[in-house]
């Protein structure tokens, strides 16, 4: 006997208020199949207007929120918009691994002899450090053909929030440098104390379009 | 802003902040972000990720295969919250996060439906212009289309359905689901997915 819209309607609701993890679908194919949808529908609608759960039911090893909430900090506080949390995704998507991505990225540009001065413009990305108004065309439409998508989104997802307060975006991103490769390191102190001379990859991504 | 320009802000505590609607907790972080209050952003930012997103992974499993529904549901949640920072949702956080839902879905959708056609030949008996549109722009659109694939999905063997789901759903190439399914071809991989995504019309169009 298949049991009625309105007790699986309820037992979802006692089970998902329980542990929050409760897979809606399990309830709605115990449904008579004329009226999967309609209890689909009610599910979903409950969920649009159920309140927030209350940070007491997080357990300690809940790594999903904390990674969430570092890559919305880089957003918030840094100048590349969506990007740190975008351009993680779109690679996790895509399945290539960050270097090589860099390697692709560099041999589309036509740079493949300093791959070390792209993957550090490239950590930059996905830190939110990086100005997107810096960043080319040729840039974005390379890095869109990998990551499946366009320039256009990856410039809208990059539209900023306004400046960040002045010390922000150093204390955000303190804990992520300690993870970046050696070479992008070595780049980084080389960019920092050395005089600025564009080359043709310092154009590509500071340049702008 | 220098320090000496910030506003002046008085962080809450956590009880307090679980106090505030999604709006007022988008606007706390707003504020918290002009006076440079780490801390208080990312204790607001964790009461508004975590109180949000199993709601909205469940309602992603009402809408997409359940291997995909967390990465999606992240998706939808940092749209609609840099949206909202941005102050593009002018104190509707809740409207915007659902219509961003059903956006960010449908997106999901079309690329799973027809990204492997994009990628290779077609599969026999299956023309070109026959791309599986699916109509899920409507609110329910997306969760009647999740129900019948979950039929179609249902009519097939477990090895088939395998296929079906790392092939179409996990974006993992022919070649690759040979590699971990034995007794598999890359042909065969692209028959299955052919003739599930004609079981598939077939059934949106009442057919079956």
């Amino acid at each position: 006997m298949t049991a009625t819209n309105d007790t699986l309607f309820e037992q979802f609701v006692d089970a998902f208020s329980a542990d929050g993890n409760t897979d809606p679908l399990d309830y709605v194919r115990r449904a008579a199949p004329e009226s999967r949808l309609a209890l689909a529908n009610r599910i979903d609608d409950y969920l649009t207007h159920a309140p927030r759960r209350p940070l007491e039911q997080r357990p300690a090893d809940d790594r999903t929120t904390e990674e969430t909430v570092d890559a919305m900090m880089r957003s918030l506080a840094g100048h590349s918009g969506m990007w740190p949390s975008m351009l993680p995704r779109l690679r996790e998507r895509a399945r290539i691994k960050r270097s090589e991505l860099v390697e692709r990225l560099a041999d589309a540009l036509g740079v493949s002899a300093r791959r070390e001065k792209v993957a550090h413009y490239y950590h930059q990305m996905e830190l939110g450090v990086l100005p997107p108004d810096g960043v080319s065309d040729r840039v974005l439409d390379a890095l869109a053909a990998i990551l499946g998508s366009s320039r256009e989104r990856l410039r809208e997802a990059a539209a900023q929030l306004g400046e960040p307060a002045a010390d922000a975006p150093e204390a955000v991103f303190a804990r992520q440098v300690s993870g970046e490769p050696a070479e992008v390191a070595a780049l980084r102190s080389e960019d920092e104390s050395q005089a600025p001379q564009l080359d043709e990859v310092d154009e590509l991504f500071r340049g702008g379009r | 802003m220098t320090s000496m320009q910030r506003r002046k802000f008085h962080p809450r505590a956590t009880d307090a902040l679980q106090r505030l609607s999604d709006d007022e907790l988008v606007a706390y972080i707003c504020v918290a972000r002009d006076a440079g209050d780490l801390n208080a952003m990312r204790d607001a930012l964790t009461v508004l990720a975590w109180g949000n997103m199993a709601k909205i992974v469940a309602r992603m499993r009402l809408r997409v295969p359940a291997e995909a529904a967390e990465e999606v549901a992240l998706e939808a949640f940092e749209k609609a919250a840099m949206g909202a920072f941005r102050g593009e949702s002018a104190g509707q956080f809740h409207s915007w996060l659902n219509k961003i839902i059903l956006g960010v879905s449908s997106d999901w959708l079309r690329r799973m439906y027809n990204q492997r056609e994009h990628l290779e030949p077609l599969g026999a008996g299956e023309e070109s212009g026959s791309r599986l549109e699916p109509s899920v722009a409507s609110e329910s659109g997306a969760v009647e289309l999740r129900l019948v694939t979950d039929e179609v999905l249902a009519q097939l063997s477990d090895h088939h359905r395998r296929v079906v789901e790392m092939h179409v759903f996990e974006g993992l190439s022919a070649p690759e689901v040979c590699e971990r399914l034995d007794g598999m071809s890359p042909d065969n991989v692209a028959k299955i997915a052919s003739r599930f995504r004609q079981r598939m019309r077939q059934a949106l169009e009442g057919g079956t």
